[in-house]
């Protein structure tokens, strides 16, 4: 069995939004719509996500407290693909379900009815409803061939880019992080990278106390 | 192409292909570029996805990462684009701009067939035209302006906008020299990034100092010094954290807390442009501390060197030593050896440099009647104005800081300084550059494994080992060699040059102006004035990807291919030691055709086609060099590895046994005062001799100029734009979506400013208007915006109307952050 998952280290990403441009164009992502939104953290209260332009801050990269004494870091989000997804169980429709094989949390589009429900179940809210057709910044369909369907009425988010992972290849914002900050490969392997890079080092589990045994961990 | 994914089992729609896609939407229906935040239709469940092709190539911005690139192409079109192995994949890069390349490629903005004005300049009216009637204009107008005004009266000018070989720009050995020596052109200097090269070669003579970024695990302490990696140079910033995981210290030296400040061990908030003071305050512990010796002093900087009360070394035909004529080693050519005069403490008396075993570094007596001062006691009598606890005062820090940081150069080494730009952009900033470099240079922290300063920008190999002679030089069929370029000018001088018709004295009229590669109207100080001097010419050509603030000043605006649609070379300023290959990976889209081609085909108009090159023949020509093929740089195997090593294999350590001062030693003075550009203004050489440092013009918190304008702002770079490159891109908005100025929020509080307010910046010159955002990182009186936008992006005005155009009077330079401004709530 393998369950993917990745490692994020807090102390090397720097901010640069490549994680999230890279998913953003390999799943060819209408206008608005982010599975990876990396924030801008201008305090130490880790029980929030912190802000970011993609939801509506004005601008990113500010730092926080009081000049000289000052606190800025990021906090890269998506999916946590968690071992027990808060989001699953509340489907009506069975839709949304964690795949025991891959441990990815996947959605079947053509039984979602963008019900609301896993995006008010998911305390990470990463679950966005695709409310009217889906509008491009270009003509192009850009990405993978394979990229998510984007169809009005259906909740999408983070896939792990599973239809990647099943071509032996990575998740694009694993594909190339300039701060050298992710790591990915399979939990269940002692040995796999996301697992040698904890070694030694205070790993936080994003909203741990919501019992939802999330896929990804961050390094502090 | 290198690799196919064949995909199976996927029938989806058929997408019409390149311009096609773009005329079913409308793109292609009006005349002018459509308009921005028109929503495609892409992703929908469209797409047929029978295959897709990997090609090679690079994205190659003036933002110095050179990243390698796979270019991912699905029916004729560029879909994805991806980092590519370097053979240390510790090189492999890309950023937000790197993979969304389709937002400009595919964007609205995109220039598609050539254009010609019809409304007034700057108004976006134009009517498409053919290739044949743009190419016949220019060959005619020009042909005219040639016939009447000489060529001269043509002035080239070109920006940072590709570092590519064939079809790019500013790279030294690229074919817009050719086409500019074969017609005889004028050319306008950018006049950027300058003043840290121009105040570091009085030190070392303009030698590198930079060691390759995989030589960073061997430094002790590496102190970003006016450097801002995670914005500016994020392929860099891996590098450094992962030294500082290893035990490297990590010193940030910048009045901003930004995100380096946030990754440092120790964080120097320094006071904005006041680096020099902070130098000189270090050179002072230095010395006091015995930590740089007079012998030090001595043997490795030219300080026993005599100064006469002219302000030039005391040389030997002074003392009645006729001059020699020698052959110059390094040139073959015949020069007059005048040798430098020290003074001989053992034998008490003047003699030849280099001649003397113990020479005296102050108070010698007047030598033959001739009156001195050491080199010695002209650098102490400036850096002794710099005690630390005045030094302290003046750049905002204590005066324990500067005594930590002087310990740090002694005692903490290797250390390698990352210098980049954000002690150049003010209009003195050579003053700062001496010194700074001087804190490195006499504390050993060059020239060795963790020893360095500077940026690992790559560039020497290409700029002296290419062919440039025979690729820049053609001659006709008869031997006849072809005019070269004409007059050299600076944007600081358009003005008056267009106005009066002269340079420096002799008749120069200019008439037309040709632009590759760049976006002048918004990256140059003061807007208005740049405005002003380029619609001054008569007939203006501008090429382009898309239709940029300044194309829309142009007579003619011609359509460029994208970097992808076309073979090419990225040829340096990278951060890595490379050269990368590209593949043209699809056709170029609508009518564009590759700036290479483009100057072939006006060379060929105006009946000198025999001097033009196939692309592959250039590239040819520019690598038929013996440096090139020792280390294995060929046509042949880039196009097949897609990449060369500009350096044999090993981290390239610069060499510092011989600086490139006439002594070869660390210069602490000049004889000599040669500006960096002519402006045939009077130049007050006292202050350039010798180290000298003055608060920034307009920016420095002394300057009377601060009293009505309280706030200095800073200018910054962007994480999702290239100087203004992906202004076009919609996709990066969702990151950075507009101009904002940040203020600090004890600043806003005393202003009544809210995060999301309307504010207006404005000095004597200029003003600008966009909305707010508080940033505790940004000290008190100091604010800060990107520029990197279009007129249009802002609320009202221009964020470049504000710096100023003026240059100092020996060094060209764009001072982007010598500005001061005061705010309104609008």
């Amino acid at each position: 069995m393998t369950r993917y998952g990745m490692t994020i280290d807090l102390n090397r990403c720097f901010g640069c939004q490549t994680c999230a441009a890279a998913c953003k164009i390999a799943n060819n992502l209408p206008i608005g719509l982010n599975y990876c939104v990396v924030y801008t953290k201008s305090d130490d209260d880790w029980t929030q996500d912190g802000t970011a332009v993609a939801t509506g801050a004005i601008a990113n990269d500010s730092a926080g407290g009081t000049y000289p004494d000052c606190t800025l870091s990021f906090f890269p989000l998506q999916c946590q693909h968690c071992a027990a997804p808060a989001c699953a169980p509340v489907c009506p429709t069975g839709a949304r379900y964690r795949d025991p094989d891959t441990g990815i949390v996947k959605t079947n589009y053509d039984d979602c009815i963008g019900c609301d429900a896993c995006i008010s179940g998911c305390p990470y809210k990463v679950n966005t409803l695709i409310t009217s057709d889906a509008e491009y910044y270009i003509d192009i369909k850009v990405g993978e061939h394979d990229a998510p369907p984007h169809t009005t009425g259906t909740v999408e988010k983070c896939t792990f880019c599973d239809n990647l992972i099943e071509r032996g290849e990575v998740p694009a914002c694993m594909q190339l992080c300039p701060g050298r900050a992710r790591y990915w490969g399979d939990l269940d392997d002692p040995g796999s990278e996301p697992n040698k890079a904890k070694e030694g080092r205070e790993v936080m589990l994003y909203k741990e106390d919501q019992g939802t045994g999330p896929s990804v961990f961050y390094l502090k | 192409m290198d690799e196919v994914r064949k995909l199976q089992g996927f029938s989806r729609r058929r997408f019409v292909q390149g311009a096609a896609v773009l005329a079913a939407t409308g793109m292609l229906a009006g005349c002018s570029p459509g308009s921005p935040g028109t929503p495609g239709q892409g992703g929908g469940g469209g797409g047929s996805a029978s295959e897709t092709t990997i090609y090679s190539g690079a994205c190659r911005g003036n933002c110095a990462s050179g990243c390698f690139l796979n270019i991912h192409v699905r029916d004729n079109q560029v879909v994805r684009t991806s980092a590519r192995d370097f053979p240390n994949t510790d090189y492999n890069r890309i950023c937000s701009r790197g993979l969304t390349h389709m937002g400009r490629m595919y964007g609205a903005h995109r220039l598609l067939y050539p254009m010609k004005r019809v409304g007034e300049r700057g108004s976006n009216d134009f009517e498409r035209i053919g290739w044949d009637e743009a190419l016949d204009t220019i060959a005619e107008k020009w042909q005219g302006y040639i016939d009447e005004y000489g060529a001269q009266s043509i002035m080239f000018f070109m920006g940072s906008g590709n570092y590519a070989l064939l079809s790019g720009s500013c790279n030294w050995a690229g074919p817009y020299q050719r086409f500019i020596n074969v017609l005889g052109l004028s050319y306008c200097s950018l006049n950027v990034d300058a003043a840290m090269g121009f105040g570091s070669s009085r030190a070392t003579g303009g030698i590198d100092l930079a060691n390759e970024l995989t030589d960073r695990k061997n430094a002790k302490t590496q102190i970003f010094w006016g450097n801002n990696p995670a914005v500016s140079m994020p392929q860099t910033m891996h590098w450094f954290l992962r030294a500082k995981e290893q035990g490297t210290r990590l010193i940030v030296i910048d009045p901003v807390y930004n995100v380096n400040a946030s990754k440092a061990d120790w964080w120097l908030p320094v006071k904005g442009g006041t680096d020099g003071a902070l130098a000189l305050g270090v050179l002072n512990v230095l010395l006091e501390e015995g930590w740089v010796t007079e012998d030090d002093l001595r043997t490795r900087t030219n300080a026993d060197l005599l100064i006469k009360e002219d302000a030039k070394f005391l040389r030997m035909s002074d003392l009645g030593v006729e001059p020699t004529e020698e052959v110059n080693p390094a040139t073959g050519e015949p020069t007059t050896v005048d040798p430098l005069v020290v003074w001989d403490s053992d034998a008490d008396k003047a003699v030849a440099f280099g001649e003397a075993a113990t020479t005296a570094l102050k108070d010698v007596k007047d030598i033959d009647g001739i009156k001195v001062q050491t080199v010695y006691e002209n650098a102490l009598d400036h850096i002794s104005q710099y005690p630390p606890a005045t030094a302290a005062k003046v750049c905002g820090l204590t005066e324990a800081d500067i005594r930590e940081l002087a310990r740090v150069y002694h005692e903490d080494g290797p250390v390698t300084t990352e210098i980049m730009m954000g002690c150049n952009h003010y209009i003195n900033g050579h003053y700062t550059s001496w010194p700074l470099y001087l804190v490195g240079l006499l504390t050993g922290n060059v020239g060795k494994p963790g020893a360095a300063m500077g940026t690992s920008q790559e560039y020497l190999p290409m700029i002296f080992y290419s062919n440039v002679a025979a690729a820049h030089y053609p001659t006709a069929a008869d031997g006849t060699p072809v005019p070269g370029q004409a007059a050299y000018l600076h944007t600081m001088l358009m003005e008056g040059v267009l106005d009066s018709g002269t340079y420096l004295g002799e008749e120069l009229i200019l008439k037309s102006m040709y632009v590759h590669c760049s976006n002048p109207i918004v990256t140059m100080c003061d807007h208005e004035y740049t405005k002003r001097w380029f619609d001054k010419f008569e007939f203006v050509v501008v090429a382009d990807v898309c239709m940029t603030e300044t194309c829309k000043h142009a007579d003619i605006v011609l359509p460029s291919a994208y970097w992808f649609e076309q073979i090419d070379i990225a040829y340096l300023f990278s951060t890595h030691p490379y050269l990368l290959w590209q593949d043209k990976a699809v056709e170029p889209l609508g009518e564009s055709r590759p700036d290479y081609d483009i100057f072939g085909q006006i060379l060929g108009k105006l009946g000198l086609g025999e001097f033009w090159l196939t692309d592959e023949e250039y590239i040819d020509t520019i690598l038929d060099s013996d440096y090139w093929r020792s280390v294995g740089v060929t046509p042949e195997n880039l196009k097949a590895n897609k990449l060369a090593r500009i350096y044999p294999e090993g981290d390239k350590i610069a060499s510092t046994e011989a600086f490139a001062t006439e002594t070869g030693r660390i210069g602490l003075y000049i004889d000599t005062v040669v500006p960096a550009y002519v402006s045939g203004n009077p130049i007050d050489e006292s202050i350039e001799h010798g180290l000298h440092w003055e608060t920034p013009k307009y920016a420095g918190e002394d300057r009377e100029h601060r009293a009505t304008y309280p706030y200095h702002f800073l200018s910054e770079h962007m994480r999702t734009h290239t100087h203004s490159q992906w202004w076009d891109c919609e996709y990066v908005k969702e990151y950075e979506a507009e101009p904002i100025v940040k203020v600090n929020p004890d600043d806003a509080a005393e202003l009544g400013i809210a995060e999301g307010d309307i504010l207006k910046m404005s000095n004597a010159q200029g003003s600008v208007t966009m909305k707010c955002a508080l940033n505790a990182g940004l000290p008190r009186k100091m604010i800060s915006s990107s520029r990197s936008w279009q007129l249009d992006d802002f609320i009202d005005g221009h964020f470049a109307s504000l710096p100023p155009k003026e240059f100092n009077q020996v060094c060209a330079n764009q001072a982007f952050n010598d500005v001061a401004v005061k705010i309104e709530k609008v």
